[in-house]
């Protein structure tokens, strides 16, 4: 199959409707929470939802030249070595054990200190929002020395690239300066996450500059406000 | 005027699939995913050197991305609405889904 055409959608009877830059928006929340989602568990080595599974590794034996992420087969067993961007136990306690003792201001995000369970070691019930606070603000903060710093780093720039392209004022000299550093910190993060990582939801932040451009500041053109109406809808 | 939705139901508005490697309403049929062996999922595994600069260094890199791969190619540029048009009208006979 050579494309994915559906169906001649509706909205192409509207007169204007072929004169418009941007037809329909990409939602910056799902996608940040979607980011922030494959991200933090697959650092975080969380069981099931990681991106880096054994399926992956036999992935990167085709695609990935990287000698120390290959399964290791020993006799009836197979290993699977521990990877430079997954935090080690101890590691992955300090950070919820930091998690735990989080407080914020007031109205700020959910009380992230009540979704740890150390334990476990997962986060419960994080909602969108909660993702967007974590993306902008802790994962630099979370991760720091823990982390290699290449990877650090990389995390820090899509956390300041979500940050500055959901700012409230942009400006034009500004977005194409986000398009250029968005391209290069994907670059780096393929230099390290395994292939199966970069999913569809790690492919559309290239495309969130040039829809700033034309339609202007994120906040009005995402899903938030809707969000919360289906809440009151359902009620 | 236009729409917001979440990447599922963009889909369906804009008529093009969001399912399967073709995903990106964006290129379309010229994006560069390809489905793991193993996984069976669309990667989109270096799909972003050709943005950079044609003088970058990663796009010689032959051994931190896809293992041998030489990236020399510019991304295709972006559809317009006139253009879009055009394609959906020429579909726009058949009857999809059967």
């Amino acid at each position: 199959m050579t494309h994915n055409w559906v169906k001649r959608s509706i909205f192409w009877e509207l007169p204007y409707w072929k004169t418009n830059l941007v037809r329909h928006n990409l939602d910056v929340m799902h996608i940040e929470e979607n980011m922030f989602e494959n991200i933090f568990n697959t650092v975080m080595d969380v069981k099931g939802k990681t991106k880096d599974n054994i399926k992956a590794r036999l992935d990167i034996v085709l695609y990935y030249n990287c000698k120390n992420m290959e399964l290791v087969y020993d006799e009836s067993q197979v290993a699977k070595p521990r990877a430079s961007f997954m935090l080690e136990k101890n590691a992955q306690l300090l950070v919820y054990k930091w998690l735990k003792s989080l407080r914020f201001p007031d109205g700020h995000a959910s009380n992230i200190s009540r979704l740890v369970n150390i334990e476990e070691c997962r986060l419960y019930g994080m909602k969108s929002h909660d993702c967007h606070v974590f993306m902008q603000t802790l994962i630099p903060l979370a991760f720091r020395d823990l982390l290699p710093k290449g990877l650090w780093e990389a995390l820090t720039k899509i956390s300041h690239f979500f940050r500055d392209i959901c700012s409230s004022k942009l400006n034009v000299d500004h977005i194409e300066r986000l398009q250029t550093n968005i391209v290069e910190t994907l670059c780096k993060l393929e230099m390290i996450f395994p292939p199966s990582f970069f999913n569809s939801m790690e492919h559309l932040p290239i495309h969130l500059p040039f829809e700033a451009k034309v339609g202007g500041p994120v906040q009005y053109r995402w899903m938030y406000p809707f969000e919360r109406l289906d809440i009151t809808v359902a009620m | 005027m236009w729409t917001i939705n979440d990447f599922p139901a963009y889909g369906m508005l804009f008529g093009w699939s969001t399912h399967g490697k073709l995903t990106c309403p964006y290129y379309m049929e010229s994006n560069k995913a390809f489905m793991v062996a193993n996984g069976g999922k669309a990667s989109f595994f270096d799909c972003y050197r050709h943005f950079l600069p044609l003088n970058h260094r990663y796009r010689k890199n032959i051994k931190d991305f896809f293992v041998g791969r030489v990236k020399k190619d510019v991304p295709s540029p972006h559809l317009s609405g006139e253009e879009l048009h055009d394609v959906v009208s020429e579909y726009g006979d058949i009857m999809f889904g059967l």
